[in-house]
């Protein structure tokens, strides 16, 4: 886990009763603090592990949110958080923009395990989608580069789902139950688990959910400036449903804690397999038949890893050692039925990773505190890849010589790093470095003119960093980041749709290197906490879709030739830049708390498709200005609270060349929006618990920038939690 | 002692693997490849497209006194002001470098190699060809699209005006003449593919080759005119409608529906190109980047659109009446194959003979009914088409 030096409070966590850590299973609360020397300031570190990025802009979604806000997936469950945006291209899909970067360019980690594969494509994906939000303890976004800590990708933030510990509690067997139902969406769906001690130090949590979700009703259609709907989705006679949403998804986990003398081992597994998932802007794409859907069949992810953390004297108070085994399954068809045809294809990535990790005791050297941190990390990926037509009225089937990606590619990312921590009385100083290396490994295929790559990249990321606690109560930051991105098997050898277009590989593309400079203050006065962040980063190498002409396509790539557009992704020319500000501030005052956030963020880069348009224009689906605010009641007893939310985003009008193209932009831009949320939940007995959240009050029909649906009408979550 | 081996990565890593796979069962299974018949021949689409030799067309016809003539003065004496299309009669200016749609009348042309050929083709060239039209943004993307912008708008059972493709089949139903695409075409071919992929008799593959020919062209025919009419929203659209006519190629050459008209009547090609070119100035006139849609230059884009059709719809007419000619001689299966080709491209032609001749518009209507060949007067048809498209 990311264990960042969170605000106090906002790393609120379970802990179960056997002290496991936030991540208990058990309905208990509490806040974890620790002195912290020097200053005798409180500062609330969150959980056990070394803090792997102090002084950083971060916030924790904690188990209490997700039980509150009730979000519809893990992606669903940021968009509370200042610097984060959400995207989504379907409604079994999302993908959070951190500081305007998603996908390829953002890091998602399970319990620190790395979950971003070699094929990630360009722009938004699903794959944090897949992540069952009813397993986890709490969500920990760190904003900005970061990948001297966790390596490549993690160029705008890094996403990492903490999942819930096994917390029987006093029993030897504790079961739970939960149910819940959505109006907009018909949502019906719940979990069963068993948390249990099998035997001496050891705890067990195993469960299962299932959820059938039906087409997601929105406030109405969502239109461009001149009163013409947005492209996708498409509607119902209604106005309102949505077709091309939907989806089916089953879920289940099991995860063994054994103790050990000192040494704590975890083995787990989470498997999540979401089915009937039509992609909304392809399902009917745009101008083609109502009854055309691309549909992704089978959508699996599979996670198996063991942990071993322990403390090894002074040089590795702290140490973790992971092995994970995942593998990444889809499976997608279009349908067209009116042409009895059905395109079809396969994509299999396994990954296998091993990554250690220690942090030293905090040591003192006459005045100074020392603490540091070191590891390395290696992470795998075997790639299978098939597409297929198929006649349906002939039951003819035909292969295509290669699928999405190359079937035999390989995948390599890793490295080893340092870091360190100096404090001296109000001051404290921090950096490290990174060595990396990436390697992509692909065999030619002929047929389809696709070359073989091998290609290595050396990977350096470093950091410094500056915390000064200028006052009791108010410290003073600054980071320099420069990270790293070796493009991956997606960006060398991928060949796609990309709405109405086309994108092809480009296996001479080099790395993304990114510079953040940040600077931040953070306020804790009594019942009043605050942070303000302002950061500049700047991409070197940036990836970026350019428009090609048919003459660029691979010489025997049809689609390619036939598209509307032909992207091919390329190294921007200059340096692109990302500007902006986030803010977050929250108060306490015996039972009421409210809570704001605001972001903002612009980006520009030079025109990927060279000589056309103005020297810079803007990044493609860089998120509008937007924010949050929340005022909350809550018991003191812990029975009951009630809450009232608003979410809200100016219009974005700033536009890529790509953006002009995409379907789910309406002409112009997105449209601003403001959306009014009511929440409400009791603990009617000990057993016994029910929330519910009133979404969209105001009905409002509203779209995050870049998404292919509309967010949902006035409707109701309603969910009941057993313990027997 | 026993020695203890280090057991290698790659154990490590295919148990790991092992472990996954297992776990990961319930999967789907890939659908099994159907393994080809004999490969399909080519053939010469050139034969079974002309059917005969070029004529010179009729010397009375003359170019409408509103007609784009780059070929004459380089449009000095038109009413059309200098333009793009003025600097090489012979030369379309693209507007965009990249023309898509080039890729579907290449993909028309390989199916013409495959299907449309004096000899049956084999039941294995229908699915090859099936592929190829199927191909993503491919032809049949564009056919179950396809409107006849001769017609008013669809509407919804509201009345309110919609795209074809938003509507439910019924409602496109209602509106066949508009949503030809997807009401006529598509099940057309869709049809014909099959029926050739699966008919043992090589009488069968024929027939539906000529289906699969005729409903083709007519969407050829009818997306020259539709770009040419959407490139007043869609500037590129102008260099569709272009490569919907002859396959990217200038006016020396010529795919596609422009391969048929120079092959029956070059004067026919040339003014179909003119009014190619007459499109594409208009549009640099009322030039988009400018403000675009100056009234000025309305009646200009009227005569443009009203001298492309014109040529588009006589190459149309050639091609009808060379079959028409070709089944009047001809006999047994082949006299089967021309008509299967007629009463299916024919209808094309039905909506501008009712405004031109309506009297022989139903005529025509009658002769193209009949579903058996021995039945139809040539002579008639011929006549007709005759009449009423005389001139490109």
């Amino acid at each position: 886990m990311l264990a960042v030096a969170a605000l106090p409070g906002r790393g609120q966590a379970d802990v179960g009763p056997d002290g496991a850590g936030r991540g208990g299973a058990g309905s208990g609360q509490a806040g974890g603090s620790a002195p912290d020397g020097d200053g005798g300031e409180t500062v609330i570190i969150d959980d056990v592990a070394p803090s792997p990025a102090p002084g950083r802009a971060a916030s924790t979604v904690s188990r209490a949110d997700l039980d509150e806000r009730l979000p519809r997936s893990a992606p669903d469950a940021l968009r509370w958080e200042p610097g984060v945006y959400v995207q989504q291209t379907a409604a079994a899909q999302g993908s959070a923009f951190v500081r305007g970067r998603t996908g390829q360019q953002t890091l998602l980690l399970f319990d620190g395990v790395r979950l971003n594969t070699s094929t990630w494509r360009q722009g938004p994906n699903q794959y944090f989608f897949t992540i069952d939000t009813r397993t986890l303890a709490a969500i920990d976004v760190v904003r900005g580069g970061a990948s001297t800590r966790w390596g490549a990708d993690a160029l705008g933030g890094v996403l990492d789902a903490v999942p819930r510990a096994p917390a029987p509690g006093a029993r030897r067997v504790a079961p739970r139950l939960e149910l819940r139902w959505g109006s907009a969406d018909h949502e019906l769906g719940g979990r069963a688990e068993v948390a249990a001690r099998p035997w001496r130090d050891a705890t067990l949590l195993v469960g299962g959910g299932y959820r059938d979700v039906s087409l997601l009703e929105s406030g109405g259609v969502v239109r461009d400036a001149d009163g013409i709907p947005a492209l996708v989705p498409a509607h119902a006679a209604d106005g309102r449903t949505q077709l091309g949403t939907g989806f089916r998804e089953a879920a289940w986990d099991a995860r063994l804690v054994q103790r050990v003398g000192d040494v704590r081992l975890t083995a787990a597994y989470h498997d999540y397999r979401q089915l009937d998932a039509p992609r909304t802007d392809q399902c009917p794409p745009a101008f083609a038949p109502l009854d055309e859907c691309l549909r992704y069949d089978e959508q699996f992810h599979t996670l198996v890893y063991a942990a071993a953390d322990a403390g090894l004297g002074a040089w590795a108070e702290r140490a973790r050692l992971v092995v994970s085994a995942q593998e990444q399954h889809e499976r997608r068809r279009r349908d067209r039925p009116r042409a009895d045809a059905r395109d079809g294809g396969r994509d299999d990535v396994r990954t296998l990773g091993v990554a250690a990790s220690a942090a030293t005791a905090r040591r003192r050297a006459g005045p100074l505190a020392l603490r540091g941190e070191y590891g390395a990390d290696l992470y795998v990926d075997h790639v299978d890849s098939v597409a297929w037509l198929e006649l349906t009225d002939l039951d003819f089937v035909r292969y295509d010589s290669r699928g999405q990606f190359v079937a035999g590619s390989r995948y390599a990312t890793g490295g080893g790093f340092a870091s360190g921590e100096v404090g001296w009385r109000r001051l404290s100083a921090r950096g490290g470095a990174r060595l990396g290396l990436a390697a992509a490994d692909t065999p030619a295929d002929p047929a389809s003119a696709t070359q073989a790559i091998g290609r290595r990249w050396l990977a350096p990321a470093a950091f410094v960093g500056a915390s000064w606690a200028v006052a009791a109560g108010l410290e003073l930051h600054a980071v320099l980041d420069r990270s790293f991105r070796a493009p991956n098997l997606d960006d060398l050898t991928g060949r796609q749709a990309a709405g109405p277009g086309f994108q092809f590989e480009n296996a001479a593309l080099g790395p993304e290197r990114a510079t953040t400079v940040e600077l931040g203050a953070e306020l804790t006065r009594r019942a009043l906490r605050a942070e303000l962040w302002a950061f500049t980063a700047r991409v070197d190498g940036a990836i970026a879709r350019s428009l090609r002409e048919i003459a660029d396509c691979p010489p025997t790539a049809r689609d390619c030739q036939a598209a509307w557009f032909r992207y091919q992704l390329v190294n921007l020319a200059g340096p692109a830049t990302i500007r902006g500000v986030e803010a977050a501030a929250e108060a306490e005052v015996g039972p009421l708390a409210v809570r704001a956030t605001l972001a903002q963020a612009r980006g520009d880069g030079p025109d990927p498709s060279a000589g056309a348009g103005p020297a810079r224009v803007p990044l493609s689906r860089v998120p509008p200005l937007n924010g949050s605010a929340e005022a909350r009641w809550r018991d003191g007893a812990g029975r009951g609270y009630a809450a009232l939310g608003v979410r809200w985003a100016a219009a974005q009008r700033r536009l890529a060349p790509a953006d002009r193209g995409d379907p789910r932009i309406p002409a112009g831009g997105t449209p601003g929006y403001g959306v009014i949320d009511l929440r409400a939940g009791v603990r009617v007995t000990a057993q016994l618990r029910v929330a519910a959240v009133l979404e969209n009050l105001l009905d409002a029909a509203y779209r995050y920038h870049g998404s292919s649906i509309d967010g949902p009408g006035r409707s109701v979550l309603v969910f009941v939690e057993v313990v027997p | 002692m026993i020695p203890i081996r280090p057991v290698p990565c790659r154990v490590v890593a295919s148990l790991a693997l092992a472990v996954i796979a297992a776990l990961a069962a319930c999967k789907a299974d890939d659908p099994v490849a159907t393994p080809d018949a004999a490969s399909a021949d080519a053939g010469d689409p050139a034969d079974g497209a002309t059917d005969g030799a070029p004529a010179d067309g009729d010397r009375a016809c003359q170019a409408q006194a509103t007609d784009y003539q780059p070929r004459v003065m380089r449009s000095a004496t038109d009413p059309f002001p200098p333009c793009v299309s003025d600097q090489d009669p012979d030369t379309y200016v693209v507007i965009d470098a990249s023309v898509s749609t080039i890729a579907r009348v290449a993909a028309f042309e390989e199916i013409a190699a495959m299907l449309f050929t004096a000899a049956a083709p084999p039941a294995q060239a229908f699915i090859d060809a099936r592929i190829l039209y199927l191909q993503s943004n491919g032809l049949e993307s564009r056919v179950s699209r396809r409107e006849d912008e001769h017609y008013p708008p669809a509407t919804t059972s509201g009345g309110a005006p919609a795209a074809c493709n938003t509507l439910a089949p019924a409602e496109q139903a209602a509106h066949a003449d508009r949503c030809v695409g997807p009401v006529v075409l598509a099940p057309l071919l869709g049809d014909a593919f099959a029926a050739g992929a699966t008919a043992g008799a090589a009488r069968e593959r024929r027939l539906a080759a000529a289906r699969v020919e005729a409903g083709l062209l007519r969407f050829l025919y009818l997306s020259v005119f539709k770009e040419a009419v959407t490139c007043a929203a869609a500037p590129q659209d102008c260099d569709s409608s272009w490569a919907y006519y002859g396959g990217g190629d200038q006016r020396a050459g010529g795919k596609g529906l422009a391969r048929y008209a120079r092959g029956l009547e070059p004067s026919t090609h040339d003014r179909a190109f003119d009014g190619v070119l007459a499109v594409r100035c208009w549009r640099d006139l009322d030039d988009p980047a400018d403000g675009g849609d100056d009234a000025t230059y309305a009646p200009l884009r009227t005569a443009a659109l009203a001298q492309l059709d014109r040529a588009a719809l006589r190459a149309v007419a050639l091609i009808v009446r060379a079959r028409t000619v070709a089944l009047a001689s001809a006999g047994g299966d082949d006299a089967a194959v021309h008509w299967e080709l007629v009463r299916h491209l024919g209808p094309t032609l039905l909506r501008e003979a009712a405004v031109r001749a309506p009297t022989q518009a139903v005529a025509l209507a009658t002769e193209l009914a009949r579903t058996d060949p021995a039945a139809v007067d040539a002579a008639a048809i011929v006549a007709i088409l005759d009449a009423v498209f005389p001139c490109p």
